[in-house]
Order: structure tokens, then sequence, then C-alpha cells
């Protein structure tokens, strides 16, 4: 017969996953202290625990309620969420496209797809940081926000990681093929490996829980910069072939972000104070 | 008598949000108080309660905090904060006035 420890264990186990730790340590409490409530009336240890589990719910029925709690997305993640994942649908599309008529190019095609993700994953991250400095100018955001900005930067933050390091290797190995050398710190090159570096330690900062919440908005702005560089800068200053365009769209990324960036580094208290004043 | 799912639901955060005003508190307590004071007509499964403190906590109504039981473990206490107070405050307004109305409504059919 399973003794009261082991079947705690296990319900704790059948909950893993489904609802955070902290959230399964509070559950767990509550389930010890009933089962004590129990053992109190006389219930043996395996009555007490079935009937302090009926009394608690299910392990599904728990799940799908906190599931509500957790889905609580603030407006701008939304928007994010979804705005990459068309972005990326459409990437593939072009992708797809490229290959049925240029079957060879595929190298070339993926690593293209893999560096647009990527580089759009770190630009979401900042258009989420943005928000975030703006919200900040009238009032903190509130825990649900900052759980949901955090949740969404680890995310994104994620896939920019991975969608660059494959972008940077397809592109090694498409430019010896090509050139005969697979790195010649070029400017496109330097960019893809900032990059990365930035995603890397971006994710470092934030698991580790080196740099605060503030801090880490206003280092997804700052990958807003490191993008626009590594992506327009190279043709805007003289390598491949040159367009007007992405000098435009190298200030309309950088511009902002540094306007977003000096506000982020005002106090809260005087922005606030500046914004909502009548 | 058992309450309808659908009012228990709707009355679990003003409970709970009138329960800390009275002081800080933790789940397992607050389902007792609610059990002792309603002469236990009111029956939450206990564990709906939590998903309902975690999004007051969500939306900076209470503020949730860990400290140590005499058991040794840890217990997660929780504090009403202003927002909470003021939307106490909307809730009893709603409660009152529904109250009132149908206070009124039937008084005569059973008098």
């Amino acid at each position: 017969m399973p003794n009261l420890e082991n079947q705690i264990a296990a319900w704790r186990e059948s909950m893993a996953g489904k609802v955070p730790a902290e959230t399964i340590e509070e559950l767990e409490a509550h389930l010890r202290e009933t089962i004590q409530n129990h053992l109190r009336r006389k219930a043996t240890e395996s009555e007490a625990f079935q009937l302090a589990l009926a009394q608690l719910g299910s392990v599904p029925q728990l799940a799908g309620e906190f599931q509500k709690v957790e889905n609580n997305l603030w407006w701008p993640v939304k928007a994010a969420a979804v705005g990459g994942s068309f972005l990326a649908l459409l990437s593939l599309f072009f992708v797809i496209a490229f290959l049925t008529s240029r079957p060879a190019g595929g190298l070339l095609a993926t690593h293209v797809f893999a560096v647009t993700v990527g580089y759009v994953s770190v630009l979401l991250m900042g258009g989420i940081a943005v928000c975030a400095v703006g919200q900040r100018a009238f009032s903190e955001l509130s825990a649900s926000q900052s759980r949901s900005v955090s949740k969404a930067f680890f995310r994104f933050g994620v896939i920019a990681s991975a969608f660059t390091a494959v972008a940077i290797a397809l592109g090694m190995i498409w430019a010896k093929i090509s050139w005969g050398s697979s790195w010649s710190w070029d400017l496109k090159e330097i960019g893809g490996l900032s990059v990365l570096l930035w995603s890397i330690f971006f994710l470092g900062a934030q698991r580790t829980r080196s740099v605060s919440f503030h801090g880490l908005v206003l280092y997804g702005l700052t990958g807003n910069i490191i993008v626009a560089l590594a992506w327009f800068a190279p043709t805007t200053f003289g390598l491949g072939n040159y367009n007007p365009g992405d000098y435009i769209a190298m200030s309309l990324i950088i511009l902002p972000s540094l306007i977003a960036l000096g506000a982020g580094l005002l106090p809260a208290a005087w922005l606030s104070k500046k914004f909502t004043a009548e | 008598m058992k309450l309808d799912k659908e009012l228990v639901a709707a009355s679990s955060a003003p409970l709970i949000l009138s329960l800390l005003v009275e002081g800080d508190s933790y789940g397992y307590a607050i389902i007792q108080r609610v059990r002792e004071l309603s002469g236990g007509k009111i029956q939450w499964t206990d564990g709906m309660l939590y998903p309902v403190l975690h999004w007051l906590e969500e939306n900076d109504q209470i503020r949730g905090r860990w400290e140590k039981a005499e058991s040794g473990r840890r217990r997660r206490y929780y504090s009403i904060l202003p927002k909470g107070k003021k939307a106490l405050d909307d809730q009893r307004e709603q409660w009152s006035l529904v109250n009132a109305t149908l206070t009124k409504i039937w008084r005569p059919q059973y008098a």
C-alpha cells in the first residue's frame, strides 16, 4: 500500500508541467492541511489523501482553470505573436515559391528565411519593449503585463538565437561553396554575429536574473538598433546593391528606439507625472 | 440548499477580497472561513480558489508572499492592495443593488 508521502509525490508529478512549480507548492500546502484535517477525524492516511484530493479537484480540472489565468496576454504581446506568425508564414511561402522556380538555390533561400525569422524576432522583442516603455509613461506595468512581456522575450529570444545561428551556419556553407571562404568579416557577417551574440546575452541575462525587468526592456530596445544595422547598414554603406529604402528603414527603426531608450532611462515617477498631469 | 455554480463563481472574488480586508490570509484558511461564515452552504472545490487568487494577483488587486508555516513548510499569504479595495467597493455597490432590487420584487410575493 503506498504511503502518504509517495501518494503526494505522485500527485506532484502528475501536476508537473501543467501549472507553474510555485503553484504546485501552494496547492501541495493546501492538500497537506486538508489531509491533516481528515487525519484528525480518524481517517486512515489513504482515505485522508483521497478525500483531500477530491476536495482539491482533479488534475485536468485544475490545469484548465490555471490555463485561463496564464493565457492572459498583454495586447502588444498578442499583436507581436500574431504579426510574427504571419510574417514567418509569408517568408516560408516566398522560400517555397523560390525553390519551385530555382531548386538549386535551396541553401541561399533557407539562409534568407532563417535570417528573416531571426531578425524579425529581435525586432518584435524591441517592439514590445517600446510599448513597455510607452506604458511606463502612464503607469507601471502590472504583474500580469510584466509576466506576459517576460514570457514573450524568452520565446522570441530563443527563436532569434536558433534561427540566427542556423542562418549564419548556412551562410558560411554557401560562402564556402560560392566564394571559397566561409568567413571574411564583412559587414553582413559581423551583423549576423552581433545579432546572435545579442540574443544569447539577452537569454543569459534573463535566465540568470542578473538584469532587472526594466533593464531587460532597455536591452530589448538595443536589439532594434543592432538588427537595423545588421540588416540595412551593409547595403547603405556600400556592400551589395545600394537601395535608398534601406536607409529609410534603418532610420525608421533606430530613431524611435533611441527615443524610447531615452524615455526608458528617465525616472518612472517623473515620466508618469508629465504624462498624466491634467 | 446548494448554490448555483454561476453564483459561486461570481461571488468568489468579492468573498476573497472581503476576507482579505479583515487581514492577510492563505488559501486553506480562506476556504475554512467561507465555509464557517456560510454555515457550510457555500462549498468551493478547494482547487478552484487558487485560480481566482492568482487572477486577482495578476490584476494587482491582491499580493501574495511566501512565509514559513508552523509545520516548517512554506505557505503563500495574500494581502489586499488599494486596487483590490476599490474593486471590492464597486462589487459591494453592485451586490447591494441586486440584493435591494430582488428584495423589493420578492417582498409582496412572500409577505
